[in-house]
């Protein structure tokens, strides 16, 4: 063994690093491939790739920001939930705290709103770009069917997480969004049975307030994170990236 | 890395190093930067708690020669106890794992329910696990005749608001 002289030698070069990345140093092709396959991550994407896939000009990179910004959603999210109590009388108080009161608490609300209004226009963008170069076309078209759930997913949070600040804003967004759901065909029947359990009674309140913050912070990116990972393992399946035929 | 590669010549940087140098550097310090920021978030500015200084009412509404629980401040009102004549607070927590030891009059001490400390008159712990004395607080009288205590000011057991 060589003499440890190094900090990348101190680094790497020892049984701790070895027993987490049991490859060698990616300088080969072999040592290349074991990098991505015994990687739960990176194995995502194949070990090979065409060339089309790694051209930034041909997807903008348009569904890994979309990716990106979930992720950073989904930390500065956790986070803010340490302050925020979805009561109707704490909510808005606890909103304004996390602006002006609490450490950093401004910058992680706006990494948080601004991350949601990045995320609906990034998810629109990669599909407009999925649609204009025909990723959609067989037999992709299961993944694009993913791909719509998932924009209806992230409208949907986006939507949830509108209510929360409780402002009037927020409450008159939901009294909409609630009497639009109650027009559901055949309205007596179907339109106020949903609206009754998506309000959780007659009036927008607290039982409002805490479904929309369930629905938010749990349930829907628990959903969209499976399926995330559905469409990510699906493009592999489906032959990599959509590309023009060969010449 | 080849030998002529020699550690700590200028000449010796290339683009490559030189940009991965910046590349890590950046990515480093703004994981840095971002945890720094998460973990002096979780340090909240405001609390929503009671004030650590408070009044508890009159003198008189404790009578001579008892020991008086005040529940919603967690302490004990002590009058002419132990040959001091004025009025003493001391604290209800038990300095062991936090639990409200009860003053046993029979005996003249507190004993703990948790984990059986017991407390003399004077605080000090004569038996069980507590570390420590129970504190006795800093009090004064307020211009409207209230009593006020100061539960992060202690004082010794002789400390008394002459009633």
């Amino acid at each position: 063994m060589k003499k440890k002289n190094t900090i990348a030698d101190l680094l790497f070069n020892n049984r701790f690093w070895k027993s987490v990345f049991r490859h060698d140093y990616p300088d080969n092709d072999l040592s290349r491939s074991e990098a991505m396959t015994s990687n739960l991550f990176l194995h995502i994407q194949s070990v090979k790739v065409h060339t089309n896939t790694i051209r930034p000009g041909y997807t903008l990179g348009l569904g890994l920001i979309s990716f990106y910004l979930f992720i950073i959603l989904t930390i500065t999210g956790v986070l803010l939930m340490f302050y925020y109590i979805p009561s109707i009388e704490r909510a808005y108080n606890d909103m304004k705290d996390l602006e002006f009161a609490v450490s950093y608490g401004i910058i992680l609300r706006n990494l948080h709103r601004w991350g949601a209004h990045g995320m609906v226009a990034f998810v629109f963008f990669h599909m407009c770009r999925v649609f204009y170069t025909g990723g959609y076309k067989q037999p992709r078209e299961f993944n694009w069917g993913i791909g719509i759930v998932l924009l209806i997913l992230t409208l949907f949070l986006s939507l949830t997480g509108y209510l929360l600040p409780w402002d009037q804003l927020a409450f008159w967004a939901i009294t909409i969004v609630a009497n639009l759901i109650g027009t559901s065909p055949p309205e007596s029947i179907l339109g106020a049975s949903l609206r009754y359990i998506v309000v959780g009674g007659r009036e927008v309140g607290q039982n409002a307030l805490i479904r929309f913050y369930v629905m938010h912070v749990i349930v829907l990116p628990l959903v969209a994170a499976v399926l995330i990972g559905v469409h990510f393992w699906r493009i592999r399946k489906d032959g990599g990236i959509s590309r023009p035929a060969e010449e | 890395m080849s030998e002529k590669d020699v550690k700590g010549d200028v000449n010796n940087i290339t683009r490559r190093k030189f940009f991965l140098f910046f590349g890590w550097f950046g990515i480093l310090s703004s994981l840095a930067g971002s945890a720094f920021g998460a973990v002096r978030f979780m340090f909240p500015n405001v609390l929503y708690e009671p004030s650590t200084t408070f009044k508890i009412g009159k003198p008189s509404d404790y009578p001579p020669n008892t020991v008086t629980f005040v529940q919603d401040n967690r302490l004990f009102v002590v009058r002419g106890k132990d040959g001091i004549e004025g009025i003493r607070i001391i604290s209800s927590i038990c300095t062991h794992m936090g639990c409200t030891p009860k003053w046993v009059e029979a005996k003249n001490q507190w004993e703990c329910p948790c984990h059986g400390s017991v407390f003399n008159i004077k605080g000090e712990v004569i038996a069980g696990p507590a570390p420590k004395p129970l504190p006795w607080y800093k009090t004064t009288v307020a211009p409207d005749g209230k009593i006020v205590v100061d539960s992060k000011n202690y004082v010794k057991p002789d400390y008394q608001i002459k009633v």
